[in-house]
């Protein structure tokens, strides 16, 4: 999701990127991705790890946040102005410029519930290195080329019904079909803001 | 202002009835070797069994410099703070001094220097003021459990909020208090055109307005109760949470796109100066709900307590929201007095008391 997003097919790719990275990971789920009659696009993720287990947890919000930010490199990947040394050195700046603040931020909300609390400049280099890692994993020719018929798929449909809620499934053959043979990285590590005292507290 | 030994009160004492009271308690030096019963232990316990918060002030001649030496400081004083609130104050026996490992920083919104907590309740999936069991409509007594999936290490219910500043940052934080249960009586004089005849009257209408954002989760998604959806707002924007939850931050995709007409509530405000999505959301919910703009309940209603180094602040988590405001780079350390399952006779005793008090205090009878 970003706000006010001018260009269509941008936004598309946008909410493509969401749909992907979520169906590549082990740990979470999406369903779709929609368009509403209002004109925002959101894609729901769902997730059911036991928050009790320190290491599921973070694997967890590992692939939250992936989820979270490839909105925005997906964006950065079809426009193709990066080169692939680029897209592994992009700079904080530039990244949430892509991603917009909405999905910044939840990024950032589900770092901070890795521990109490990492500080800003550690969420924001954790932020930094998987927005790195899921900018390369799209920038393969066959995810650009999934990124782009899923937009374009998602752009029909919201030409041929405007004032309607529309949306891209994982459920459909037509979907499934554009996916099938894609290989993404299904986990992401996450190495600034984790702690071994992640479930439990220091004194009873 | 009243001052003694080894206890000072706030500007904001009980001459105002809706703010919260705090007092400030210095613990001497040379309390440590012995941790044993002193005057301002008793001072601290009977003021916040009684309503109020406190700071306890870890010794400022002195101060160990090392943030492990400062946190066995305050583990061992509220410690002795919770064996009189038993021995006297009807603080459960199987409650217990919870401490949490040190912050590393604080986050704020992207490219923030600080940040401003909006009025919460410390572990709120799970820890929030409730009614009575006898004057519970919907049974949100039966677990005391807003959300139960997503949560910041331990399910415990978090009875005193509290905790220990190691590293002030850049500037003295700043913390603030509000009295829910006054913020409660007036939402109830707003909605019904008449204040409650009856203590029970607020219980059963904090009651609805749980029942009301449980019914409501899968649109607001949010896993705390709000202020707005405390103090009985319909709007299901007004349940939603932003992230933080931070006055400067965004709300969460799914919020968004939950509830559609939140993009313009985000866009401004009753009063035209709330900067930030999540502090306009609460300030159209205060309006909504008080009649007031988000400024306007905090000249009415706050208390504000100023934290240095070796602080350690704490009030009653259920019957008082807090709120903050603090640099980036602020470490603290959660220090709060919990129980693992919110029932029971002494837990309800305590919270009875809770409500008997705070009811009391604005006029209400229980």
């Amino acid at each position: 999701m970003k706000r006010e997003h001018e260009n269509a097919r941008a936004l598309a790719i946008h909410e493509a990127g969401h749909l992907l990275v979520g169906w590549a990971q082990r740990v979470v789920s999406v369903s779709a991705s929609v368009w509403s009659p209002e004109g925002f696009t959101f894609t729901e993720v769902s997730a059911d790890a036991d928050w009790t287990a320190a290491e599921e947890k973070t694997r967890s919000i590992a692939a939250q946040v992936a989820v979270a930010v490839a909105g925005g490199a997906a964006e950065l990947v079809v426009a193709g102005e990066l080169g692939v040394s680029e897209l592994a050195e992009i700079a904080l700046d530039d990244i949430l410029e892509a991603t917009g603040g909405i999905d910044f931020q939840l990024a950032q909300e589900w770092l901070a519930l890795q521990r109490h609390d990492p500080s800003q400049d550690s969420i924001e280099l954790e932020i930094v290195d998987v927005f790195r890692l899921v900018a390369v994993d799209l920038s393969g020719s066959h995810a650009t080329s999934a990124l782009g018929e899923l937009a374009d798929l998602f752009l029909s449909r919201r030409a041929a019904r405007p004032r309607e809620r529309v949306s891209v499934s994982l459920d459909e053959h037509e979907v499934r079909d554009i996916v099938a043979g894609l290989t993404l990285r299904t986990d992401y590590p996450l190495g600034r803001t984790t702690t071994p005292n992640i479930t439990e507290v220091t004194t009873r | 202002m009243t001052r003694s030994e080894h206890a000072t009160r706030s500007p904001h004492d009980t001459s105002d009835p809706v703010r919260i009271d705090v007092l400030t308690v210095d613990v001497p030096p040379s309390w440590f070797a012995e941790a044993g019963a002193a005057p301002w232990v008793d001072s601290a316990a009977e003021h916040l069994s009684g309503g109020g918060s406190v700071t306890i002030r870890l010794a400022r001649e002195g101060l160990p410099g090392a943030a492990a030496e400062l946190i066995s400081r305050a583990r061992a004083a509220l410690l002795a703070v919770t064996t009189v609130m038993r021995q006297e104050h009807l603080l459960p026996g199987d409650a217990y001094v919870e401490v949490d490992e040190e912050s590393y920083g604080t986050p704020t919104a992207p490219r923030g220097r600080s940040r401003f907590l909006l009025p919460h309740q410390d572990g709120a999936h799970s820890s929030f003021l409730t009614p009575r069991r006898e004057n519970d409509g919907h049974g949100v007594t039966d677990d005391r459990m807003f959300s139960n999936t997503v949560f910041f290490k331990r399910p415990s219910h978090k009875m005193y909020q509290g905790f220990l500043i190691t590293r002030p940052g850049a500037f003295p934080g700043e913390t603030y208090y509000y009295n829910l249960i006054a913020l409660l009586v007036e939402a109830y004089r707003l909605r019904f055109g008449a204040p409650p005849e009856r203590g029970a009257d607020v219980e059963r209408f904090l009651g609805d307005n749980i029942a009301r954002s449980l019914r409501l989760s899968d649109v607001h998604r949010s896993r705390y109760l709000t202020l707005g959806s405390l103090l009985g707002s319909a709007n299901p924007a007004h349940h939603v949470l932003p992230s933080g939850p931070r006055a400067e931050s965004e709300l969460w995709p799914e919020q968004y796109a939950s509830i559609p007409g939140i993009w313009g509530l985000v866009e401004g405000c009753p009063c035209g100066a709330c900067e930030g999505p999540g502090a306009r959301l609460v300030c159209h919910a205060t309006f909504e709900t008080l009649g007031l703009s988000w400024p306007g309940v905090r000249e009415r209603y706050e208390s504000t307590v100023v934290g240095e180094r070796g602080d350690l602040l704490i009030g009653n988590n259920l019957s008082q929201m807090h709120a903050a405001f603090s640099a980036r780079d602020r470490q603290i350390c959660p220090v709060c007095v919990v129980v693992d399952k919110p029932a029971g006779p002494e837990y309800e005793s305590w919270l009875a008391r809770e409500w008997e008090q705070g009811l009391a205090r604005l006029g209400v009878t229980a």
